[in-house]
C-alpha cells in the first residue's frame, strides 16, 4: 500500500471521529430547554 | 425484438453472471451496505431528533409571536424567525441542517463510493480506489450542493404550512408534486453520473440516453417492488424467514443495480462519446 493511501486512510479516519464527537456532544452544542421549562415559558 | 430490448435482457443477464463470478466481492458490497445503514442511522438519528425538537419549538414560539393584540399588524414570519426570542434556535436549526448535510455527505461518498468502485470494477473499469473515492466526492458536491437546496426548500415548505395550519386552524397547500420529481430527476443524474464521474458525460448519457436509462432506471425500481413484495408475503408465513432472505434479497439486489447500472451507462456514454466524435469528424470533412 503506498503512502498516500495510508494518509488518506487517516484522514478518512479523524473525519470519521470529528462527526462522532459532533454528534455525541449534540445537546452541548445545540442547547434546547426541557419540555416542562419550554410549557412553563408560556406562562398558565 | 428491437436493439434497446436486446440490450436489456443481456446486461441484466451479463450482470446477475458477473455478480455470481465475483461472489467474494459482492458479498463485501453488502457488507459496506449494511455497515452504512447501521452508520447513517448512528449518526443522523440524534440529528433529526434535534431538529424535530427545534421544528416544535420554533413553531411554539412564532405562533405566538403572530398572536398580535387587537388594533396592531401581524408581524411577517420571517421578521418573527431571526427576533429573539426565536433567533437562537433558528440558528441552531440552520446549524444543524449543516451538520446533517456534512455528515450524510461524508458517509455517502466514502460507503457508496467504495459500493460504485467496487461495482465498476466488476463491470469491468478498473480503477485507483483512491483516485475513485475523491472523483466520487467531487461528482457528489454538486449533487448535494443540489440536494441540500432541495431540502431547505422542504423544510421551509413545511415550516411555513405549520405555521399557518397553527396560526389558521386549517389544512395549508403543500409543494410536495413538484418538489418529488425535482428530487426524481436529481437522483436520475446523480446515479448516471456515478460510473463516469463526470457531471457532463452524465447530462449527455442521461439525456441522448434517456431512451435506455429511464427503463432501465424503471427495471431496477421494478426488480425492487418485486423484492418488497415478496419480502411482504413472506413475512406472512414466517417473520424470521423475512428479515434473512429481505436483507439478503436487498444486498443482492443493490449490487445487481449498480452493476446493471454501470454496465448500462458505461455502454450509453460509449454510444454517445462516439456518435460525438462522429458528428465532429463529419463536420470537419464538410468544412
Amino acid at each position: 500500500m503506498k503512502r498516500a493511501d495510508v494518509l488518506f486512510i487517516v484522514v478518512i479516519l479523524l473525519v470519521i471521529l470529528a462527526l462522532v464527537l459532533l454528534v455525541v456532544n449534540i445537546h452541548t452544542l445545540f442547547p434546547t430547554p426541557s419540555p416542562q421549562a419550554f410549557a412553563q415559558s408560556f406562562g398558565p | 425484438m428491437n436493439l434497446a430490448t436486446i440490450i436489456f435482457i443481456r446486461e441484466w443477464i451479463t450482470a446477475w453472471r458477473l455478480l455470481a463470478r465475483h461472489a467474494l466481492v459482492a458479498f463485501a458490497s453488502g457488507l459496506i451496505d449494511l455497515v452504512f445503514f447501521l452508520a447513517f442511522a448512528f449518526f443522523t438519528t440524534p440529528v433529526f431528533g434535534k431538529l424535530t425538537t427545534h421544528v416544535i419549538i420554533i413553531g411554539s414560539l412564532v405562533s405566538e409571536q403572530m398572536r398580535a393584540p387587537a388594533g396592531r399588524l401581524r408581524p411577517a414570519v420571517i421578521d418573527t424567525l431571526f427576533q429573539e426570542p426565536v433567533r437562537q434556535y433558528t440558528v441552531q436549526f440552520l446549524g444543524l441542517l449543516l451538520l446533517l448535510a456534512v455528515i450524510v455527505f461524508v458517509l455517502f461518498c466514502l460507503f457508496q463510493g467504495m459500493n460504485w468502485w467496487l461495482a465498476t470494477s466488476i463491470a469491468g473499469k478498473k480503477q485507483n480506489w483512491r483516485a475513485f473515492l475523491l472523483g466520487f466526492a467531487r461528482v457528489n458536491l454538486l449533487w448535494f450542493g443540489l440536494y441540500a437546496l432541495w431540502y431547505c426548500a422542504d423544510t421551509v415548505f413545511d415550516l411555513r404550512r405549520l405555521m399557518l395550519e397553527k396560526s389558521l386552524g386549517q389544512p395549508a397547500p403543500t409543494a410536495s408534486i413538484v418538489l418529488a420529481i425535482i428530487l426524481a430527476v436529481l437522483i436520475y443524474f446523480a446515479i448516471i453520473s456515478y460510473p463516469l464521474l463526470s457531471i457532463r458525460k452524465a447530462f449527455r448519457a442521461g439525456t441522448r440516453g434517456a431512451r435506455v436509462l429511464i427503463p432501465a432506471v424503471l427495471l431496477i425500481l421494478v426488480h425492487f417492488l418485486a423484492g418488497n413484495l415478496m419480502t411482504q408475503w413472506i413475512a406472512r408465513v414466517n417473520t424470521l424467514a423475512m428479515l434473512v432472505i429481505g436483507a439478503v434479497l436487498l444486498f443482492s439486489l443493490l449490487a445487481w443495480s449498480r452493476v446493471y447500472l454501470a454496465r448500462m451507462v458505461q455502454r450509453v456514454s460509449r454510444t454517445s462519446e462516439v456518435l460525438e466524435h462522429t458528428r465532429k469528424s463529419g463536420r470537419i470533412s464538410d468544412v
